[in-house]
């Protein structure tokens, strides 16, 4: 993402702590995408929860300030991607405290694990290991 | 202004008159020709909610609910957003309508989730 301030926080450390915290959660990490230049810095993380593909994303709002926003595209766990839903959940103008981010990160990861029961309920896109088309 | 192969004030007015039967009260439109978006505010059950509809391509849409800690609490620090969309819709209107209802119900079973365990 292109910003015109520069952050006063070490980025980097802050996505590694994001990385830490899913390793110890255990969940397998299939893709990380991190770049963090003058004016430009972006970060995703793409992993396996519940057996599908969900992306977390670690964004610079501002000088002391980040959002932290999860995503699940159907487009990303399947063929089809008419109809295709996304579900997405952040949380915005975090301070770039390592332990507030983290307190942060704990819960919402759990409120974003909800939500994604609670889409697995009512759509059963993935049948014995086969994915099928519901919404 | 892109071409479409279908009526998008129509399939809007249908978002309308949908919610217009749920327990909700219109309080705005934002409508952008020019790149072809509508945004419906409303409140539902005392919660402030938005809803974007916009060309996907010409023969389809996509539409996005959010919900916004910080519309409705005033606070902007650590402050969370719920967003569900259903991209790349058929435009067809017994497809779109089908679509719609779904992912506006499912939309408002995840803010019950959210506001029942995590509302500050």
């Amino acid at each position: 993402m292109k910003v015109d301030y520069t952050p006063k926080y070490d980025y980097e450390a802050l996505y590694k702590i994001i990385k830490k915290l899913l390793e110890k959660r255990k969940l397998a990490i299939v893709r990380e995408e991190f770049q963090a230049d003058k004016d430009d810095y972006y970060c995703n993380i793409l992993f396996k929860l519940f057996n599908r593909n969900v992306n977390i994303h670690l964004t610079p709002l501002g000088e002391e300030i980040i959002g932290l926003g999860y995503s699940y595209w159907a487009s990303e766990n399947r063929v089809k991607e008419n109809n295709s839903p996304v579900i997405e959940y952040s949380i915005i103008e975090i301070p770039s405290e390592s332990k507030k981010l983290e307190k942060i990160f704990k819960q919402s990861f759990h409120t974003f694990m909800e939500m994604i029961k609670v889409y697995s309920k009512i759509n059963k896109e993935i049948e014995d290991g086969e994915v099928k088309f519901q919404f | 202004m892109e071409k479409l192969n279908f009526n998008f004030n129509k399939r809007v007015e249908r978002v309308k008159d949908y919610l217009s039967t749920k327990n909700s009260i219109f309080i705005n439109e934002y409508r952008d020709d020019k790149t072809i978006f509508s945004r419906l505010m409303y409140i539902y059950e005392d919660t402030l909610i938005n809803i974007n509809i916009l060309s996907y391509d010409e023969n389809s849409l996509t539409i996005r609910y959010i919900y916004n800690d910080y519309e409705n609490n005033n606070n902007h620090l650590d402050s969370p957003s719920l967003e569900f969309s259903v991209q790349e819709i058929p435009a067809k209107m017994v497809h779109f309508e089908r679509i719609m209802k779904k992912s506006f119900n499912f939309f408002i079973k995840m803010l019950k989730l959210y506001k029942d365990k995590y509302i500050r």
